[in-house]
């Protein structure tokens, strides 16, 4: 699982540097613009972090890689965006799809209760809840990668209507509304990088 | 962006290392992390220490009142960005052979889930440690939501209040019941003039056109009350004090102390003439005012504004509000 994780890392770098500036323009509309800029800096530390811990066990990789992400990233974005990757240390590979379920449960559950956010508020979850709903309702979804990959595209798509109920965007004069969630962005492509990956 | 930097990933790090070596005889660095301000000389560990964890990008506040009669520490994040709930452990652990710790943290999502995170962190370890949320801005949510309010230049009352208080050896429970009282008799209004620069993205922090202000806008842009046409000092006062007094009721005698904090760009001249308007204001409701503090403190780099903070006040509380302090950049 080692190898997998590590192209999930490598690649969410990858696409994560060639895709910051644009995070941070959108930011600029919605935040302090320099989400992307946060973002980078965390999958940065965590490149350099799982290449370091490649000998531990998964789950303390894991739980390594995330608290320094989480010091590198500090504010909201980095408490919330590092719990999946401390929670995706748990992964069996002998159960591998309730496994994963359960990282995906245990996430949103852990987002919701220290974010104090829910579905619809413009956020990180509203990508996390729909993947979960699919996983829930597909116990083959092993073998649809494509219509995750839909899920998360349409999921970021309906964020753009959302007005925000939770962090800065939420004192907007618009509230957001009109554009995509940047937290919501830079998840889908944690995620999708993350089911290329174990898929 | 016209900005005296070195490196945009070293302005952090470059500011508190000059800040440190400009007051090396009051504050330094922690011996774990060069983000996390201690004062040169701890105080006497039965007392209290009281620390905040926030954001930088807003100085002087808060490395600024790192002092004695003052914060024992400021763990301080990347420029608008709370520090982690990790290193604001970190700086409770500095402090943890004081008889208790009270953390600060102003009603912000970031720093009020990293500020509880790190107590979550304290108490697993047995540090006797409690946060106190702070909120005063009343253009971020409606009067009966107060706690749902960001917290704005006013929190400054707290500071300075519960610092003192606990110099005296105050206990941790009865510095967090003044601190919510002080917080409960506190009521901020700010405006924005014009818009700063973002030293991470080089923009301006938010839009406003040449003739306009903007009421009740957050430190970050964050909307309130709306935008109007720029007019006089003595209107735009008027305008807002009209609001602070929807929000609290204040009857004759009582006695205020007022803030008025510029935004970072705003002239001593503009606030002295802001606050000979906000003083002629009380006067005619017959509310005095105590040793008010008009200056910038809380900032958002270039931004052009200003905040009107008012405590109603008890006699203890200005008592704690005049009594000494040798942080480097409070100054009454």
């Amino acid at each position: 699982m080692h190898n997998t994780y590590k192209k999930w890392i490598l690649n969410t770098y990858d696409r994560v540097k060639s895709e910051y500036v644009e995070l941070d323009k959108l930011d600029q509309l919605v935040g302090d613009g320099d989400h992307g800029s946060t973002i980078l800096k965390g999958v940065t530390i965590a490149k350099q972090s799982y290449l370091e811990n490649l000998n531990s066990p998964l789950d303390e990789t894991m739980a390594t890689i995330s608290k320094q992400m989480r010091i590198e990233m500090g504010g909201a974005s980095g408490i919330l965006m590092t719990i999946f990757f401390e929670e995706s240390g748990k992964i069996d590979e002998l159960n591998l799809t309730l496994s994963i379920i359960d990282i995906f449960e245990k996430s949103i559950e852990k987002i919701m209760k220290r974010g104090k956010v829910k579905a619809g508020d413009k956020s990180i979850l509203d990508i996390y809840i729909p993947v979960l709903n699919f996983l829930q309702k597909n116990s083959d979804f092993q073998s649809k990668k494509n219509e995750i990959n839909e899920i998360l595209s349409l999921s970021l798509a309906k964020t753009k209507e959302m007005e925000a109920r939770v962090g800065r965007a939420k004192f907007l004069e618009k509230k957001g509304l009109g554009f995509i969630d940047p937290g919501a962005k830079s998840t889908e492509i944690i995620l999708r990088e993350y089911f290329a990956a174990i898929l | 962006m016209k900005k005296i930097i070195n490196n945009k990933d070293r302005i952090v790090d470059d500011m508190l290392s000059g800040y440190i070596k400009a007051n090396s005889d009051r504050v330094k660095f922690s011996n774990n992390s060069k983000r996390i301000i201690l004062r040169s000389q701890p105080k006497n560990n039965e007392k209290t220490a009281i620390l905040i964890g926030n954001g930088s990008g807003h100085e002087p506040i808060a490395m600024g009142w790192v002092g004695e009669g003052l914060l024992d520490a400021n763990v301080v994040g990347d420029i608008f960005a709370a520090p982690s709930g990790d290193l604001i452990f970190e700086g409770i652990q500095e402090l943890k052979k004081n008889s208790g710790c009270v953390l600060l943290i102003s009603n912000h999502a970031g720093d009020v889930m990293n500020g509880e995170m790190a107590i979550e962190l304290a108490k697993e370890h047995n540090i006797n440690a409690d946060l106190l949320l702070m909120y005063d801005d009343i253009a971020s949510a409606p009067k009966g939501s107060e706690d749902q309010r960001r917290g704005g230049a006013g929190t400054t009352f707290i500071y300075k209040i519960i610092g003192a208080h606990s110099e005296m050896g105050e206990k941790k429970e009865s510095l967090l019941a003044l601190g919510e009282l002080v917080r409960d008799q506190t009521r901020t209004l700010s405006i924005a003039v014009a818009a700063g620069v973002s030293p991470i993205s080089g923009e301006k922090i938010f839009q406003l056109d040449d003739d306009e202000v903007f009421v009740g806008m957050g430190v970050h842009g964050e909307s309130g009350y709306g935008r109007q046409k720029i007019s006089s000092s003595k209107k735009i006062i008027k305008f807002m004090m009209d609001k602070i007094f929807d929000d609290y009721s204040y009857i004759e005698g009582d006695i205020v102390i007022p803030f008025i904090n510029g935004s970072g760009a705003t002239t001593l001249m503009e606030l002295l003439i802001v606050y000979n308007d906000v003083e002629e204001y009380l006067d005619k409701y017959k509310i005095k005012c105590f040793k008010p503090l008009v200056n910038e403190y809380i900032t958002t780099q270039e931004s052009a504004g200003f905040s009107i903070s008012l405590l109603n006040s008890n006699e203890q509380m200005r008592d704690l509000w005049i009594s000494p302090s040798s942080a480097p950049y409070f100054h009454l």
